[in-house]
């Protein structure tokens, strides 16, 4: 299982809202969630054939930023 | 029986993690539960954000997402942990069959070492059971722990160790005594802002009135 951990400009519970519907039915995500309370609005993905790339075009086709966190 | 507990003169935190915990680097998430841990009890819930435990972890904040899904995913695992230890060393040589007044003996014993031995655990723990996060720390405690405590008490019931009364009552009388000068301890003063350590003699002389209150 992928954990991809991703800084985004998600700031709100509406965008939140927006988006959910289509994270929720991108086939490959197993688990997914944004920390509002984070300074850095992380979206957390989890998934077992998707990689951050493929989350950078869904969620930036949504229109928010979004770039990869790296350990 | 006396209570075979070694107290600690010096308030130091003992730092032990779960031996079964092989989920990616060991070392390195017991460190960072071991450091929120301590941050969550120094600042409170609002004073803490995963961006600052990364920080005093020195980990990057990406690796705490990959252990937690968020800050609250952070707070209700530590206090599932937690609950779990607490519940576990409540019934190291614990036996619902026992008579009533050993059973109790136990019970205090096995209490009083886990906030004596995890004093920084037993706090963190404390300030769940005070917040918005008690119902997804508690409900989960186990029902083995619940079962045996139901039986022990129904057993001493039967056996006329103990008289009948709601199961509140009986807490009260039986345990929050102990829990008092427990935090009496943790604090290091007790009434008035005395000095106070907790002894055997101390424990002792306050089981014998709990055991009286409590018989029929």
């Amino acid at each position: 299982m992928n954990v991809i951990v991703l800084k985004t400009n998600i700031r709100y519970k509406k965008e939140l809202k927006a988006i959910a519907p289509v994270l929720d039915t991108v086939s490959g995500i197993t688990r997914w969630n944004v920390a509002l309370d984070d300074s850095d609005k992380i979206l957390r993905v989890e998934s077992e054939t998707l990689g951050a790339r493929d989350i950078i075009a869904q969620v930036n086709a949504l229109g928010f930023r979004c770039e990869e966190l790296l350990n | 029986m006396i209570f075979e507990i070694k107290f600690l003169k010096e308030r130091t935190f003992i730092y032990i993690c779960d031996r079964n915990m092989r989920v990616r680097d060991e070392n390195k998430e017991c460190l960072v539960r071991q450091k929120a841990l301590e941050m969550l009890v120094e600042k409170g819930f609002d004073g803490f954000s995963m961006q600052k435990l990364a920080k005093e972890a020195n980990v990057s904040p990406a690796t705490l997402y990959i252990y937690f899904k968020d800050k609250d995913d952070l707070i209700v695992q530590l206090g599932l942990a937690e609950g779990k230890r607490a519940t576990e060393l409540s019934m190291q040589d614990f036996d619902p069959e026992m008579p009533f007044e050993a059973g109790m003996r136990i019970q205090w014993r096995n209490r009083a070492k886990y906030w004596i031995e995890y004093p920084l655990e037993s706090s963190f723990f404390e300030q769940l059971k005070h917040s918005p996060f008690r119902c997804r720390v508690m409900g989960p405690i186990s029902n083995a722990f619940k079962e045996k405590m139901t039986l022990f008490c129904t057993n001493a019931i039967k056996n006329k160790e103990l008289s009948p009364m709601p199961v509140e009552v009986y807490w009260s009388i039986a345990f929050s005594p102990l829990y008092t000068l427990l935090r009496f301890h943790q604090e290091g003063k007790s009434l008035g802002d005395k000095d106070f350590t907790i002894s055997e003699e101390i424990m002792n002389q306050t089981l014998e009135r709990v055991l009286k209150a409590l018989r029929p």
